[in-house]
């Protein structure tokens, strides 16, 4: 085991955690945030994105010791009080949502883009969502969610 | 997964004294990008995991009036972003853009693509046109190797257990064009069908300095000398280029992305598509 302080959806934690522990499963089963799914579980299908130090990365292919230190941001971290972010309500509004499975990634990487790049063009919007893989097939849907939800530049 | 040590030094000295007791158990950890999907398909079943993140200089991209420095825990999509690097460097920003996706290009260094030494490593091509060079660390100290002596196998390099990358250097360039251009079945999360990268370091199209290197058609991928010399003397021209792609050292096998027959075409194709370009501006 070892102490491991970070931050998590802007609350500082501080937790033991098995050296041999990947953080997804650290998210899931230790801090209880089931938001984020495992998918392919080898970084090829982000359905387990979380936000690291404002970067999108795969929680599945890092050991949760690895985030001391850190700031990491899951898809729990999008509403507050009940409230959804705008990327959340774009989602059902464009109904970019099927099965759901891919959502909370999909979220993920649109929040790491606008978050970084408020007023992105399409292709960047693609490039922040390649790594993330929807089975219904709702690619087009999501893009437009993303697009709708960056309009006039002020996300937070 | 078993239990394991997790070690994470802050300096290099702290590093060095880890490297000395290093066992064939202990691994690396940058990215995590390759070990840990070998890890969860008990590929290798590591005891302990010397994490060298932490050390700060190993994270830099650092320019000197000779030479661009990339440090081992630079990750590839800060080597894509890096305005030195898309200027001086293209075929490296370019061979880094084209790795996997975001998250894994946010956490993936092109240290760890180089240590990995697959055949397919996107960013291999590009390191050989522009002779780049690799300073390997270990408990003495420190040398310098060349690109061109690092690879030995697929999957195998020349560096010993208790030794590691500390960082790969590039020579600058004067008078450099170059490229990368990558096959793939499609565009995101996928390896190299064929990669390759061209550049022209002189401006002479009836001497050109230029310097080919194709990937993923051959166990160790190499510059083609042979076509670099026939071009250097005959000069570059539609019918020169297309010659010297028939001297390219590639002996491709067949798997899952594409024939031998079809790399060979597609090698073809976009060593002269690179070629001609660089030929004509």
């Amino acid at each position: 085991m070892k102490t491991i302080t970070f931050t998590i959806n802007g609350e500082k934690e501080t937790r033991d955690v098995s050296e041999s522990k990947t953080l997804l499963n650290f998210i899931r089963e230790d801090l209880h945030l089931t938001g984020t799914k495992e998918g392919c579980g080898e970084g090829e299908c982000g359905a387990c994105t979380i936000i690291l130090n404002g970067k999108a990365v795969h929680s599945c292919m890092m050991l949760a010791v690895e985030i001391d230190g850190c700031d990491v941001e899951t898809v729990e971290v999008m509403s507050k009080d009940g409230n959804l972010d705008i990327l959340q309500e774009k989602f059902i509004e464009h109904n970019a949502v099927q099965c759901g499975f891919c959502t909370p990634g999909m979220l993920m990487s649109a929040r790491a883009l606008l978050l970084s790049n408020p007023n992105p063009t399409v292709d960047e919007i693609k490039t922040a969502l390649e790594g993330n893989i929807c089975r219904c097939t709702g690619y087009k849907q999501i893009i437009e969610a993303v697009s709708d939800a960056a309009k006039g530049g002020k996300y937070e | 997964m078993p239990t394991l040590n997790y070690l994470c030094p802050t300096t290099s000295s702290e590093l060095k004294k880890i490297l000395k007791k290093k066992k064939t158990d202990s691994f690396i950890l940058a990215g995590g990008t390759d070990l840990l999907v070998k890890i969860r398909h008990n590929v290798v079943k590591p005891k302990e995991i010397i994490d060298i993140k932490k050390i700060k200089k190993f994270n830099e991209i650092k320019l000197t009036k000779t030479q661009l420095n990339i440090g081992c825990a630079a990750t590839l999509n800060e080597i894509a972003e890096n305005k030195t690097i898309k200027e001086k460097f293209p075929a490296i920003a370019d061979g880094s853009l084209s790795i996997g996706s975001t998250q894994i290009r946010n956490r993936g260094t092109l240290v760890g693509n180089l240590c990995n030494s697959s055949p397919v490593a996107d960013t291999v091509p590009g390191l050989l046109i522009y002779d780049a060079k690799i300073k390997i660390l270990s408990p003495t100290g420190t040398k310098t190797v060349s690109i061109h002596d690092f690879i030995t196998g697929v999957g195998k390099n020349i560096l010993k257990k208790n030794e590691i990358v500390e960082s790969v250097i590039l020579p600058l360039p004067k008078n450099t064009k170059s490229a990368f251009l990558k096959n793939a079945r499609r565009k995101a999360l996928d390896l190299s069908s064929v990669n390759v990268a061209v550049g022209l370091f002189n401006k002479s199209k009836k001497n050109p300095d230029i310097r080919i290197a194709v990937g993923a058609c051959a166990p160790i991928t190499k510059r083609a000398q042979k076509a670099e010399k026939f071009l250097k003397k005959n000069g570059l021209t539609d019918e020169t280029i297309k010659k010297a792609a028939k001297m390219l050292p590639i002996s491709p096998i067949s798997d899952l992305r594409g024939s031998k027959e079809f790399r060979n075409k597609i090698a073809h194709r976009l060593f002269i598509k690179l070629a001609t370009q660089l030929g004509e501006v």
